[in-house]
């Protein structure tokens, strides 16, 4: 089989792993990778695992930049609407 | 001395009020956004930069620096690739600053909080070395090749979105993951770390 054949049947059968499915494959080399990429696939769950536990805790300090973020552009917008609407 | 223009000032609070309305949709908006994206943009990073304050500090910066410029993107279809560009630029970033060593993904970080289901013991050890020789190979891939497997198991995007990140064609990303994926398996029965 031609590697680019492969390689479409390979990355069909990851994108099967990542719906959680378990793909039947009919090629000696690409049932090989394939068990090679399901470990990949565990260790990348295992890390949003990890993650899980920090997503709130983020959006904490992150609602808190965002928040100043907008009272600044608030802030500018008011100067900018008191420039407009001032006669000086 | 400064008079206020009174019908310029109905308008602007008119235009304040309306604005806060809009930040405010802004804001609710991004937060499902960032709820739907979170778990795979921490995932990819920590992946990538292998220490999990890193990675969040990064993340939350990520996430900031998206709401900030998220009015330049042309549709929220886009959002994915896009987010992940980001995210991949703050990583260069990050290793330009440190140029530290990869000290092999998560220092089994994430078998020490991993709360994964093990039956026993024996099959705890088993997982974590696997993975821990796993993640050591694939550090030693060229760069391009840890960026497809990362972008592919960790953030999960297809491969249009993957090719749409690193600036290439489809092809070229299934045959990158084919290539690497030959090379771990190589490595793994030859027991190469």
């Amino acid at each position: 089989m031609a590697e680019r054949e492969q390689a479409d049947k390979l990355a069909k059968a990851i994108d099967d792993l990542l719906r959680g499915l378990d793909p039947e494959l009919d090629d000696a080399e690409l049932r090989e990778l394939f068990q090679v990429a399901k470990p990949r696939r565990q260790a990348a769950l295992d890390a949003a695992h990890v993650g899980d536990k920090y997503e709130s805790r983020i959006w904490q300090r992150l609602l808190t930049l965002l928040s100043k973020n907008v009272q600044e552009a608030r802030s500018n917008g008011e100067n900018a609407d008191e420039d407009e609407t001032t006669i000086k | 001395m400064r008079l206020p223009f009174t019908d310029k000032a109905v308008a602007a609070s008119v235009l304040k009020d309306r604005a806060e309305v809009k930040s405010d949709n802004n804001l609710s908006e991004f937060a499902q956004l960032y709820h739907d994206y979170f778990p795979r943009v921490f995932t990819f990073v920590y992946g990538r930069v292998n220490d999990k304050d890193r990675a969040l500090d990064i993340v939350s910066d990520v996430f900031e620096r998206a709401f900030i410029k998220q009015s330049s993107l042309r549709s929220q279809d886009a959002f994915g690739p896009w987010i992940f560009t980001i995210a991949r630029n703050a990583i260069a970033t990050h290793w330009r600053k440190e140029k530290s060593i990869a000290k092999g993904i998560q220092d089994s970080a994430w078998q020490a909080e991993s709360n994964g289901p093990h039956p026993s013991p024996e099959s705890f050890i088993l997982h974590r070395e696997r993975l821990a020789n796993l993640t050591q190979l694939v550090c030693q891939l060229p760069k391009r090749e840890q960026e497809v497997i990362s972008l592919k198991f960790d953030a999960e995007l297809s491969n249009r979105e993957i090719a749409q990140v690193l600036g290439t064609s489809e092809v070229n990303v299934r045959v990158t993951m084919f290539r690497a994926l030959r090379k771990l398996r190589d490595r793994l029965q030859q027991g190469v770390i």
